[in-house]
């Protein structure tokens, strides 16, 4: 779980000597969620940034939806920023194995990493999973070790007589169906499928993460009888009307599904905790009518506990370092100590600047007390895609005890993919094909365009397709775990 | 006068001939990072893997298919409507249809496939409507055996209007003379369209069905990606969007660029072949 702070300490501790940069040009390839930031002359925060940090900051932003092609383009293009924020894609794992980032191992081993304390306060998990065949090829951009949390329409339930969240499958199923029987034009319980309700639905039947390892073999998550169960599950959802008629569609569409959640036309939302504390359309939803959106977690299908959650290895991405920049040993220093400066703790000076600006520019703070937002100005517009990346996840908003206590019931029944963190060529490679082979089949067994029973030809298609090479290049890998690291 | 030629010419060859060399990368395994200097060369092994994947034949079937019927309804589409707003006598009427039916065109595939998922989707007004009528769960968006024919509808829809263009341009080039002493001869409205216009319009039609017989393999990518989530590959599958997961996404590029060589292999193919065909059947054909 990530550490909550409802306050600020009254002290910020400092943990950088002097400004990281060297007043040059300091490039930056990264990834957003955010609508574009005003330009340097507009914007207020980016001027005190590079003036705090003493960089020409020239940050490079990919919209999520085009992040491999622009990463490809810079590839192809031979002049890579200075720092690379790298998601688990195959065009990332190929420019890692190509030898396009630099292996920083040398100047972080042993005491040598305390130059940086920020950076060597990284979690000993975390740095095996940004390491890449034992080279420390980046920094981790962190992800709790679960991100999002479940939330049904409790005013609704309570309309159709639920008083309770849903205490198994069968209930859930009435639930969420009772919603789009409601009569009101556009209300549905469930928008995308699979989606939200796969994921609801893989929890209630316990389909284990990713794989199961037993005895030195792997069995896909998608092989099991567990999976099975929670696909006729979905099919009964749908035979139910639980779904928007669109629903296939609706997966395809992220943004029109999230869409649907403040505007009061699903039942159900799975999206990052944070989301419902920290200010935004979800926040201002939840605001408007508080009975709305109550939090819940799917239990057990036959409702002995709570369902079983996926846990992330606390690595979203990697920053790496472009070898092309690390030839320099000064220059690459000079990025590490910059790296440093992000990834600086809650409580110190550096993430409150990251936070919040300047003094005076966007929040003013006297006394040792919180932060008061001068009247006016917009912090996150002009700062979220700039400070994107490095800096540590905290839950640091008010209600924080409330996310945690949340966040732990999912925590604490999940389990992690035991192939996490692992490289499969095979998967890199098929993973796109096969999941478009998991929607022409999977989906359409769902919605009943084809009978449960394809699943077993599904099945054989996915492992004769690339499944059976994972499987064994996982294996190998993990064999290789077991006996060497 | 021929300085006027030249930014056409360096257009071409910077953006279409140059380009070519990239040919090569279908020999490679290719890394982005290490560019094509760089790479592995692998000889034939992206175009046996492509064969060898399960995938390709019904990509190749499913485009043969939308192709086929885009060529026997979307590409005499605008023939049909050029002539009908031909023969509209209201000079008004006539520029009211003509841009109602261009502005499609001007729309994004995810604009129109949006709208059409409003009125043919699950929860459009096609499935309310009949829904009144007790005809429940109508949902022609999400429906794999009539997906064929909804893509070549759409295609009809956004672009029948801005075909007319040029056909308008070759009817308006027909002499009235023609049809003045067709009208003497006693020729009524269908038999000066099949007389006079239509022959008139054939030295245009013969180019462009040539050219579009070059396009053969290439059906619409974006419609058809949009679409797939929701009729599955088994429907919606062609060679375009094969190269994407199985190439593009995968981060496969020598795969991507093999199918790009094969797919311009056979059109030039097609093109020099019906531009011979043209000809053996008694038209100027192309060049």
């Amino acid at each position: 779980m990530p550490p909550g702070y409802e306050k600020l300490p009254a002290e910020l501790i400092r943990t950088v000597d002097a400004p990281p940069g060297d007043g040059g040009v300091l490039t930056e390839f990264k990834i957003s969620w955010d609508a574009p930031a005003p330009p340097l002359a507009e914007n207020m925060f980016w001027q005190s940034y590079n003036e705090t940090l003493n960089v020409d900051y020239q940050p490079q932003i990919a919209p999520a939806g085009n992040y491999d092609e622009r990463l490809a383009t810079l590839l192809a293009g031979g002049d890579l920023p200075d720092i690379v924020q790298l998601l688990d894609t195959a065009q990332s794992a190929r420019a890692i194995r190509d030898g396009a980032f630099a292996d920083l191992s040398p100047l972080l081993a042993g005491d040598a990493i305390d130059e940086w304390p920020n950076l060597a306060n990284i979690r000993e998990d975390q740095w095996r999973y940004v390491a890449y065949d034992g080279k420390i090829v980046g920094f981790p951009i962190d992800l709790p070790a679960y991100n999002n949390e479940f939330r049904y329409r409790q005013d609704w339930a309570e309309e159709n007589g639920y008083p309770d969240p849903p205490a198994d499958a069968e209930e859930f199923k009435e639930l969420f169906a009772s919603f789009s029987k409601m009569g009101v034009d556009g209300r549905y319980g469930l928008a995308d499928a699979p989606g939200t309700a796969m994921i609801a639905a893989n929890a209630m039947f316990h389909v284990p993460i990713g794989w199961r390892y037993e005895n030195g073999s792997l069995t896909y998550h998608q092989e099991t009888e567990e999976f099975a169960a929670a696909v006729q599950f979905m099919t009964e959802l749908w035979e139910e009307g639980a779904f928007h008629p669109d629903a296939l569609s609706l997966d395809a569409n992220v943004g029109q599904t999230l869409s649907m959640i403040p505007a009061g036309t699903v039942g159900i939302s799975w999206i990052a905790t944070a989301n419902w504390f920290n200010p935004g359309v979800y926040y201002d939803a939840l605001q408007e009518s508080p009975d709305s959106w109550a939090p819940f977690v799917p239990p057990h299908h036959e409702g002995d506990g709570a369902g079983l959650f996926g846990r992330s290895t606390g690595v979203f991405a990697r920053v790496g370092i472009s070898s092309q920049a690390a030839e320099d040993e000064e220059r690459l220093k000079m990025l590490l100590d910059y790296c440093n400066y992000l990834r600086a703790p809650f409580g110190s000076e550096e993430h409150y600047f990251l936070h919040h600006g300047a003094e005076g520019d966007y929040f003013t703070r006297s006394g040792g007390g919180e932060p008061t937002p001068v009247e006016g100005t917009s912090f996150q517009p002009e700062a979220a895609q700039l400070t994107y990346g490095l800096a540590p996840v905290v839950y640091d908003f008010a209600g924080a005890q409330d996310a945690i206590t949340i966040n732990e019931q999912y925590v604490n029944n999940s389990e992690m993919d035991p192939c996490a963190g692992l490289f499969s060529d095979a998967a890199t490679r098929a993973q796109p094909q096969l999941d478009e082979l998991f929607e022409s089949y999977v989906n359409q067994i769902i919605v009943g365009n084809r009978p449960l029973t394809d699943l077993e030809v599904y099945l054989e298609q996915w492992r004769s397709r690339g499944g059976d090479d994972m499987r064994t290049e996982f294996e190998e890998a993990l064999k290789a775990r077991e006996n060497g690291e | 006068m021929y300085a006027f030629i030249l930014p056409g010419l360096i257009f071409f060859v910077l953006f279409h001939y140059v380009p070519l060399l990239g040919n090569v990368i279908a020999f490679q395994d290719y890394s982005p990072y290490l560019g094509v200097t760089g790479s592995r060369w692998v000889g034939l092994q992206n175009f046996t893997s492509i064969i060898r994947d399960p995938e390709i034949l019904n990509a190749i079937t499913n485009t043969l298919i939308i192709s086929f019927l885009q060529l026997a309804f979307a590409f005499p589409a605008p023939i049909a409507l050029a002539i009908f707003l031909n023969s509209l006598l209201s000079e008004r009427l006539k520029r009211w249809i003509q841009t109602i039916v261009y502005l499609p065109h001007f729309l994004s595939w995810v604009i129109v496939i949006a709208l059409w998922q409003q009125v043919l989707g699950g929860a459009g007004s096609l499935a309310n409507g009949l829904s009144l009528l007790g005809i429940e769960n109508v949902n022609l968006m999400s429906d794999p055996s009539f997906f064929k024919v909804l893509v070549v509808l759409q295609v009809v829809w956004k672009d029948v209007g801005w075909g007319t263009i040029i056909f308008f341009a070759a009817i308006s080039t027909i002499s009235a003379e023609l049809y003045e002493s067709a009208a003497v001869d006693g020729a009524g409205s269908w038999r000066r369209i099949w007389h006079v216009t239509l022959p008139g319009l054939l030295p245009v039609t013969v180019m462009l069905l040539i050219l579009q017989l070059g396009s053969v393999l290439t059906v619409g990518f974006e419609q058809l990606l949009l679409q797939q989530p929701a009729v599955g590959a088994g429907a919606a599958q062609v060679i375009d969007t094969f190269v994407y997961f199985r190439g593009i996404a995968g981060g496969d590029w020598g795969v991507s660029t093999a199918v790009g060589l094969i797919k311009g292999v056979v059109g030039t193919v097609m093109v020099l072949g019906a531009n011979r065909l043209a000809k053996r059947l008694g038209t100027d054909g192309l060049f």
